[in-house]
């Protein structure tokens, strides 16, 4: 009997690391392949940040699992008075820097992925007279519950004036450069989410943030609301479409004489 | 002297307002633990929904929403998360953990009559009360209550026609609140209090039990912390009343009108919060960690390993507490570079976590290990912690935790730390410290059995919500099957359900265990574990006062298996129980 406990606990690491390395050789029926598709160098780092970090912890997890199970199977119910020991330096050291140089290693090696996500916008993307600046945002995307709406600055370049293009529900996109998008709240906050770039902004009212991504190819994707927003909430989705340059400008020039005409023909 | 009262006469003053620490413990105890069920059920409700959606609930469903033909509503399911997360960890974890263990534990363990403040700790409990009631009220709001999760982010939560759940039943949300925190604050005043001051003759600092440890980090954890969420919970109910606009910004429409604000900032509120929430996070880990470092001693009859780094550990992580906060709000849109700074103090403090565990699987390395049930409740402490803990690091990488953030990932991950952890640690602690509150024992063949079904089943609830956060599997969402990406994930998240329902009724063996026990189980008297703390050395129950006189505390209270004792235990006071007994 005592020897089964030390088996039992023994099942949480075989277990738990059979199902990660099973699925991760595609073996049925674990094969469905856990993280979404990529789509673009975003998603690239961050998977592989992600599957490093997996790794290091899966070790830890495994080793401390087997350590706890040896522990049990060896001294479970035994008969043989149990060891007096109250502590032991150099293993106190041992446990305290190594673990604290492999934390350290995580910290340092994700960091210039964070920066390049959240911190740098693409500088090189546009170039001016006084050097390189910031990207200009391509569009404005506006949240409200519960759905998504989009817009384009037009001819002049510029937000909130007469020339704006919206579209609701669908984002498009150019493919193969990079994309700043602003983002807004009308009302509560939400989410800008896309799995497949491994992305997501929470929309604060009041604050405009930015986001920049690049889709590598041209296909179709969804945006999720991924900030509780209200009732509505698991509703709030929206496609974006990544189409190459000269499609996304035909689109946009389509969207353009669409919503003036009918604008017109409403007046 | 401090913590003196006299013997209570009435029946009204002996078992309702009663000053006697170990009364009040099992006040907290038994409120805590009916809100467990009332959490769990809302829990099952949850999963329901996860399995079936917008399906017939049965038997519960014709009474509860009959005029939605019997189905769950996207508003009940917003408030079911929003009250199954606020019912656990305020009415459940914390309050089982200070309020009943803490409070039963700490006088008797370092050798005191009662609390300092014995009076004090009689209100702590019946402030939880009024915290009760505006709970029940919310429950009975529009919108079935509240509806903007236990993190009630504003301006969802703040602005009136957000959403059904944020009219009246938020503001009763917040007063419950307003009430759990004063509770808390009053018990947290008196337990620094009594363990600064009143520990019996010969207990230093460094001869406290790591479970006197925990208690006191954390109400020194609670004591700086809790008036921050004061602070916010009124703001809140401020905006809401008042129309301040500290959360809300200007030019809002929110559900076609315009909402009341000015220059309000939601991001304050998640600081606030989260300045709160984060140490909160530890306030609902070190006493379990405490409890489980005296049981895991015990039943290793062995000295527990690493002692002093284990004291510093705690005090490490309660300090980096108040440091990482902003893990909470990578995504949030606080500057990115803050970002940062929360990631690097984020990643430090898993290094004390991970001391914590080496040292128990030192403690158990060459012990003489003793199944017994509490024993394998924390060994399960010590297995499961390693997974939340683990996966915390993967989400203290920022560059990482922007993809897992608001996935069923974050949710495995503090169910594995809250339920599978601490509420490990706290079945571990019912059984163990069952004979002393009762004077009689539970039955340890069904609390195996317990055990066994109960670890079987977390496994089986918790572990496949990494592989759906894995896959960007949002959470808070009534339907995740209506986003295309996620049509596939149904059978899954089906499993997880049953394993969920099985989970829940395996409690049902505890429940009848424990008023088995109380009435019928076999008389425990005596040091029942042969263990070395303090509170062995009085009957079970304890009288009034605890002690006769004062022990006298010679040692540790780790000293098991001492080459010199011929016993395997050598308490820490050699009073004999015979002497003590009134």
């Amino acid at each position: 009997m005592n020897r089964l406990w030390s088996l039992l606990f023994l099942l949480v690491p075989v277990l738990g690391v059979l199902l990660v390395v099973g699925a991760a050789a595609n073996v049925v029926p674990l094969n469905q392949s856990w993280l979404p598709e990529q789509i673009g160098p975003r998603a690239a780092a961050v998977d592989g940040l992600f599957n490093l970090i997996h790794v290091i912890i899966g070790v830890v997890f495994a080793l401390t699992g087997l350590v706890l199970a040896a522990a049990l199977w060896k001294f479970g119910g035994g008969k043989a008075p149990a060891r007096y020991v109250h502590s032991h330096f150099t293993l106190e050291l041992f446990w305290t820097v190594i673990p604290a140089g492999i934390l350290v290693f995580i910290a340092l090696y994700q960091l210039p992925i964070w920066n390049q996500n959240k911190v740098d916008h693409p500088r090189t993307a546009m170039t001016t007279e006084a050097g390189q600046s910031l990207q200009e945002p391509l569009l404005r995307v506006v949240a409200r519950q519960f759905d998504w709406r989009f817009v384009y600055p037009g001819q002049d370049s510029l937000f909130d004036t007469g020339d704006d293009i919206v579209t609701f529900g669908e984002m498009m996109v150019p493919s193969g450069e990079p994309v700043v998008v602003e983002l807004a709240s009308e009302d509560v906050i939400h989410s800008f989410c896309i799995n497949e770039l491994r992305l997501k902004q929470d929309i604060v009212p009041g604050l405009a943030p930015r986001v920049w991504f690049e889709i590598s190819r041209p296909g179709d994707w969804e945006i999720i609301c991924t900030e509780l927003c209200g009732w509505g909430h698991y509703r709030m989705t929206a496609r974006i479409r990544a189409r190459p340059e000269d499609e996304f400008d035909d689109w946009l020039r389509t969207r353009e004489r669409d919503q003036f005409e009918y604008e017109a023909d409403g007046d | 002297m401090a913590g003196h009262h006299p013997r209570p006469k009435s029946f009204l003053t002996r078992y309702v307002f009663s000053r006697d620490h170990k009364v009040i413990g099992l006040q907290f105890l038994f409120s805590s633990l009916v809100w467990l069920v009332v959490g769990g059920l809302l829990a099952m409700a949850i999963r329901w929904q996860l399995a079936w959606p917008w399906s017939d609930m049965p038997i519960f469903g014709r009474w509860l929403f009959a005029a939605e033909g019997g189905q769950i509503s996207p508003e009940f399911y917003t408030m079911l998360f929003t009250m199954h997360g606020t019912i656990m960890i305020f009415f459940v974890v914390i309050p089982v953990l200070l309020g009943a263990f803490g409070n039963y534990l700490i006088p008797l363990m370092i050798g005191t009559r009662d609390m300092a403040f014995p009076t004090l700790n009689m209100m702590s409990y019946w402030l939880m009360w009024p915290a009760f009631a505006f709970v029940v009220l919310s429950f009975l709001s529009p919108g079935y209550g509240p509806a903007a999760g236990w993190t009630a982010y504003p301006p969802l939560s703040t602005v009136w026609n957000a959403a059904p759940g944020s009219q009246a039943g938020q503001s009763f949300w917040l007063a419950a609140m307003l009430f759990v925190g004063l509770a808390s604050m009053l018990g947290s005043i008196n337990y620094i209090t009594t363990i600064l001051q009143m520990r019996t003759s010969g207990m230093t600092m460094f001869r406290l039990p790591m479970t006197i440890w925990g208690m006191l980090v954390t109400a020194i954890l609670q004591a700086f912390a809790l008036p921050v969420l004061t602070v916010a919970l009124v703001m809140q109910l401020l905006d809401r009343h008042v129309g301040t606009g500290f959360f809300v910004p200007g030019g809002l429409m929110v559900n076609s009108s315009e909402a009341i604000g000015v220059t309000g900032q939601p991001l304050l509120w998640q600081h606030l919060f989260w300045f709160y929430s984060h140490p909160a996070v530890y306030i609902m880990i070190l006493p379990a960690m405490g409890m489980i470092s005296d049981m895991l001693s015990c039943f290793a009859r062995k000295p527990l390993f690493g002692y002093r780094p284990m004291v510093y550990s705690v005090c490490a992580i309660a300090t980096l507490g108040f440091l990482v906060w902003g893990h909470h709000m990578f995504v949030s849109g606080m500057n990115p570079l803050m970002g940062t700074v929360f990631m690097l103090s984020t990643m430090l403090i898993a290094l004390p976590s991970g001391i914590k565990v080496f040292n128990w699987l030192a403690t158990l390395w060459g012990g003489q290990i003793q199944y017994t049930t509490p024993m394998l409740f924390s060994l399960a402490f010590v297995s499961m912690f390693i997974i939340g803990g683990l996966s915390g690091v993967l989400m203290a990488a920022n560059a990482v935790d922007e993809y897992v953030h608001d996935t069923y990932y974050i949710v495995a991950h503090f169910h594995y730390v809250l339920f599978a952890g601490t509420m490990m640690a706290v079945f571990g602690a019912i059984y163990y410290w069952f004979p002393k509150m009762f004077g009689r024992q539970m039955n340890q063949w069904w609390g195996k059995v317990h055990f066994l079904l109960t670890f079987l089943f977390i496994n089986g609830t918790f572990f496949p919500m990494h592989i759906l956060g894995w896959r960007g599997f949002p959470r808070r969402n009534a339907d995740p099957y209506g986003i295309e990406q996620f049509g596939d994930w149904l059978p899954l998240n089906r499993m997880i359900t049953y394993f969920a329902f099985a989970l829940a009724a395996a409690q049902l063996i505890f429940v009848v265990n424990f008023f088995w026990g109380m009435f019928r189980g076999k008389r425990a008297t005596g040091n029942v574990w042969k263990a070395n703390t303090l509170e062995w050395n009085t009957s079970n129950p304890p009288p009034h006062g605890n002690f006769a006189r004062p022990p006298r505390v010679e040692r540790g209270p780790y000293e098991y298996n001492h080459p010199k004792q011929a016993d395997d235990f050598w308490p820490q006071a050699t009073d004999s129980l015979e002497t003590q007994t009134v």
